[in-house]
């Protein structure tokens, strides 16, 4: 029944006009994700209205292609010039960049677009397989196992910022403190606002992430009088000649990313479910889990410049964008911003999504389904002209690209809210970004802090309130007690490892041996 | 110095990634971040009293619940760091250079760079304060030739203004033509921006 439904699904696409318009939203999407202060759910907002003139199936299929392919955009800035554009990208740029720096541009592009593909594929499989089945466990879900999730990915500062605990947990905590600035979520009191009413509504991360890492960087290469795309420039992977030469890569590339492949394509799709989640938190919870998951002489490389790095943020984010269509379909409940504004477009079309939704709806639904799957296709197939048209940016002089790069990330902060006040916060941020880039506080830490802190809080809270003030709720549920665990172990992991008993269990488990650089 | 969460401790202290980066970062201006951050934790600590009785029901944590934490977190980890450092820096015989008072008299070698880095802040700095007022429209061709000439670029004139104003336009009419507001500025340049908006819509 599923594949009957699917295989009219593609046949819905298979149509002249509907091939226009997915190709037409692939490319808008895409564009949308790399150009800072445009993203995939403004993108998806400005095109409601027309989806009024267009059969209902294509036009919910053209706002999912948007949104699947705007996240993958945002790569492609965030490779060239540490710029998100947009924040599901943030943790691609921590080795991305560097790659790029490295004269490594193709390879980290190419990297990018193909485990954005794998990603969006596992996740749109399971959003087309198992969506009821997730949906009743999401259903189950209440706020101690939510704050678990989240309590979770903060934990993961330990991995993140190895090396550094303490300053990365410094970044964590004030990331986490400056999302509280603003109504506090459930009592929608001021905090920290000292009377500026720009602030009540909190402190936007995307002009803070622009900032920290963006205006950070071009200060960097202004002081240091580097450029910001290598001159000197790779072939890419798929340069060795595989059967679908810049298509598909080789082989041994999937070899190299199987860990991360098979851990974040889940990881990021059961991230995607939890509602306000989204895309973003897939990426800090993927790229953790990537160096979790990763040999030891690997993971000590994360944020230097290696595949590794982008593949786990990406494989997680664009899995997570397909998991968050969950929620939305089955229950009605979105799972990030952009399916917010799906809902929106759904109920203005008369459609409320639900539990009925996949039987009442079934057509609009697998054409939306089969959407899913070709975009990613479709983001394959254009790695190699994407890749030769963004390698053309070193053509451009470095002075005026680094005046441009400024412009953009001017243009990104301001769109975000439109007012001029989130232009200070991005300048402050950059100078603040500067700084601790300089002393060797983990922005990636920063990030996570600042984008899951506004998510942890109201879920902490409810779970208290409903537990009557039992601080103990989070041990008295299995699922967040599990996670609870495996957050103090996970925290406390990497800490160990560095000890001469970590060193010497870790002999005895002869997992030493491995850990040699090849 | 570029990221590295992967790097050990020392490696990311004694090695700038960048072998041009002339920013090799002080261990004394670490222990002052550190002591600053502690300070900065302890001061909203306290002004989170404002708050601290806002609760939605007698079970509510409150509304100082969840920074207060955040914020403590933060101190513990400070405390951490700056042990960390006074470590190292007894280890490396530092300690004098950890408590010293950086000095600012004498003659000052500013590096190039130096001075580039402080002119960008500057212009990058007046570029904002002026968008509002003036509009993204006017702002940005001079914004764009002032960095792009300040940076070092030695184009002919008319190739840079024709960048400045063209690259403007362009990306003024994207994001027009899309709905993606940018600054209009006020009084005069608010109407001129509208009637160019007018004008580049399709």
């Amino acid at each position: 029944m599923t594949l009957e439904q699917l295989l009219t699904g593609f046949g819905n696409i298979f149509t002249p006009w509907a091939m226009g318009v997915f190709v037409f939203a692939l490319l808008l999407g895409m564009l949308a994700g790399a150009i800072p202060g445009m993203s995939g759910l403004m993108t998806v907002v400005i095109l409601i209205p027309v989806t009024f003139v267009m059969e209902k199936t294509i036009a919910f299929m053209m706002l999912s292609v948007i949104y699947a392919a705007s996240v993958y955009g945002g790569s492609i800035s965030a490779i060239l010039f540490r710029v998100p554009g947009a924040s599901p990208a943030v943790m691609t740029l921590l080795d991305g960049y560097p790659m790029n720096q490295q004269g490594k541009l193709n390879q980290a592009i190419s990297t990018a677009v193909f485990s954005s593909a794998f990603g969006g594929i596992v996740g749109a499989l399971i959003l087309i397989f198992f969506s009821p089945v997730l949906a009743s466990w999401a259903l189950g879900l209440s706020s101690p196992e939510f704050f678990a999730v989240i309590f979770f990915g903060l934990a993961l500062v330990s991995t993140v910022g190895r090396g550094d605990v303490s300053k990365a947990v410094m970044a964590l905590g004030v990331g986490i403190f400056l999302g509280v600035i603003g109504f506090d979520p459930l009592a929608s009191e001021p905090r920290f606002t000292f009377g500026n009413r720009m602030l009540l509504s909190g402190i936007n991360f995307i002009p803070v992430l622009l900032g920290v890492f963006a205006v950070a960087e071009v200060l960097k290469q202004v002081r240091t009088g580097g450029e910001m795309v290598s001159s000197e420039q790779d072939t890419g992977p798929d340069s060795g000649g595989s059967l679908l030469s810049g298509i598909v890569p080789p082989l041994s590339y999937f070899k190299r990313f199987k860990r991360i492949y098979a851990v974040n394509s889940i990881i990021g799709t059961l991230i995607g479910i939890l509602p306000g989640a989204g895309a973003t938190a897939g990426a800090l919870f993927g790229y953790t889990f990537g160096k979790r998951v990763s040999p030891k002489h690997i993971r000590e490389k994360f944020g230097t410049g290696i595949p590794e790095g982008i593949a786990s943020p990406e494989v997680a984010n664009n899995a997570a964008c397909s998991g968050a269509f969950i929620p939305l379909l089955t229950l009605g409940i979105p799972g990030s911003g952009t399916t917010a504004v799906l809902l929106a477009a759904f109920i203005l079309h008369g459609i409320q999504p639900g539990p009925s939704m996949l039987q009442a709806q079934g057509n609009i639904v697998y054409t939306m389904f089969a959407g899913l799957l070709l975009v990613n296709v479709g983001v394959l197939l254009a790695n190699r002209p994407i890749v030769k048209v963004f390698t053309q940016v070193r053509r451009i002089p470095r002075e005026l690209l680094l005046s441009l790069i400024l412009m953009f990330i001017v243009m990104g902060a301001f769109a975000a809210r439109n007012i001029t006040f989130d232009l200070w916060i991005m300048f402050a941020a950059g100078i603040v970004g500067y700084y601790m880039t300089m002393y060797n506080y983990s922005l990636a830490a920063f990030a996570i802090g600042l984008v899951l802190g506004p998510i942890a809080e109201p879920s902490f809270r409810r779970s208290i309130i409903k537990a009557q003030g039992e601080y103990t709720v989070f041990l008295e549920r299995p699922v967040s007690l599990v996670l609870i665990v495996a957050s103090v172990l996970v925290f406390l992991l990497p800490l160990l490892e560095e000890t001469a008993v970590g060193y010497r269990v870790r002999a005895a488990l002869g997992l030493a041996e491995t850990e040699v650089e090849p | 110095m570029s990221e590295g969460p992967g790097q050990t401790e020392s490696e990311t202290r004694d090695l700038p990634t960048d072998p041009t980066d002339n920013t090799v970062p002080d261990i004394g201006y670490d222990a002052l971040i550190t002591v600053f951050t502690i300070l900065f934790s302890l001061v909203f600590i306290v002004l989170s009293r404002d708050f601290a009785g806002i609760r939605i029901s007698e079970y509510d944590p409150g509304a100082a619940f969840w920074p207060r934490a955040a914020l403590s977190v933060v101190i513990l980890a400070s405390v951490v760091n700056l042990w960390k450092i006074y470590k190292e820096a007894k280890v490396e015989g530092q300690i004098s250079e950890l408590i010293a008072v950086p000095s600012f008299s004498g003659e000052v070698d500013v590096k190039e760079g130096d001075k580039r880095f402080v002119a960008t802040i500057i212009t990058f700095g007046t570029y904002l304060w002026i968008i509002e007022p003036l509009g993204f429209l006017v702002s940005t061709p001079f914004f764009l030739v002032v960095v792009a000439w300040m940076l070092g670029y030695r184009g002919r004139p008319v190739r840079i203004v024709a960048f400045g104003i063209l690259t403007t336009v362009v990306f003024f009419a994207v994001f027009t033509n899309l709905n993606i507001a940018l600054p209009r500025g006020t009084g005069p340049f608010q109407q001129f921006s509208i009637f160019v908006e007018n004008f580049l819509s399709i």
